[in-house]
């Protein structure tokens, strides 16, 4: 079995881009920002491999954008990385060592689209505040309950799972759309 | 996560050298991307459509489809295999010919072998047709 921590250490421009993701967002809406850890050496449970930090915004959907932006920066970023290189690889074996390294690349940044738990705990606090909007805390409450789904699923490879559908079966999906 | 108060704030995002020289080759792996997805996404339809089109028996369509995808991709063996039954079926025995030569002095799996030795047991068979 080989551990998770190995598996981040393997995928680290993933994790940079994804803390990268929360530090645009932060800035995008004018949140101060107090540390940004693109990626350290973490081995234990519940260590995170990069984390920011950042003030809290008045409006709770701010702080969910901000928890969840990974998900759509790290997916698309590694899908448009990941596809030129994976059509030849996977649908005709045409590949170059450098087609490897941009699936590697596109896999890694779009297995670290989900946010963690430590994001899914900063959104809850924020729509389980009284003075947040009930509209806010209807689309965001099942937020919080996807990312714990998408952190449990993680446990059984569904990160990994992900980025390698992301990488290579969109490209193979668009190509069969087209032809 | 959100910070606690006495932190100090940042004038703006940091970036340490390996952030920046992370962001700086997934940048350029990007714009190379970009560059190079249009011609990946018309060679993976060719390859598609060659496919279906050798299957249905249009072997002049799957020859015309699977040309330029190995002139782009000369390492893609399987699609330049395809492109040897195509130009066999359409009638084209010099670029059948030209194509299995490709082959000679690489390394191929046993079953490209197998269907290489038979395609070159049928372009001989022609050749000898056309001699006579």
């Amino acid at each position: 079995m080989i551990p998770g921590f190995l598996i981040t250490w393997l995928t680290f421009p993933g994790v940079i881009v994804h803390e990268l993701a929360h530090a645009l967002f932060c800035r995008l809406f004018g949140l101060k920002l107090y540390r940004v850890v693109y990626f350290q050496f973490s081995t234990g449970f519940g260590q995170p491999a990069g984390y920011v930090l950042h003030e809290p915004s008045k409006k709770a959907w701010q702080d969910v954008l901000v928890g969840i932006g990974p998900f759509f920066v790290n997916t698309i970023l590694g899908a448009m990385i990941a596809a030129p290189a994976a059509i030849p690889v996977l649908q005709f074996h045409g590949g170059d060592p450098l087609d490897y390294f941009l699936i590697w690349l596109g896999v890694s940044i779009a297995m670290h689209s989900f946010p963690s738990t430590g994001d899914a705990s900063s959104i809850w606090r924020s729509i389980s505040a009284k003075d947040t909007p009930t509209l806010t805390k209807v689309f965001g409450m099942p937020v919080v309950g996807i990312i714990y789904l998408g952190a449990l699923g993680s446990m059984f490879w569904l990160d990994l799972l992900y980025g390698i559908a992301v990488a290579g079966l969109l490209p193979s999906a668009l190509v069969r759309l087209l032809a | 996560m959100s910070a606690p108060q006495e932190l100090v704030p940042l004038p703006g995002i940091p970036f340490p050298p390996l952030a920046k020289a992370l962001a700086a080759l997934t940048a350029v792996a990007f714009l190379f991307a970009l560059f190079r997805m249009p011609g990946a996404i018309a060679n993976g339809v060719r390859n598609q459509r060659g496919s279906e089109a050798l299957a249905a028996g249009r072997f002049k369509e799957a020859s015309e489809q699977l040309g330029p995808l190995v002139e782009a991709y000369p390492g893609a063996e399987e699609a330049r295999i395809s492109l040897i039954r195509a130009d066999l079926g359409a009638g084209d025995l010099e670029g059948a010919v030209h194509n299995l030569g490709w082959f000679q002095g690489k390394e191929v799996t046993d079953t490209q072998a197998r269907e290489l030795t038979d395609l070159e047991s049928e372009i001989a068979s022609r050749l000898d047709k056309v001699k006579q």
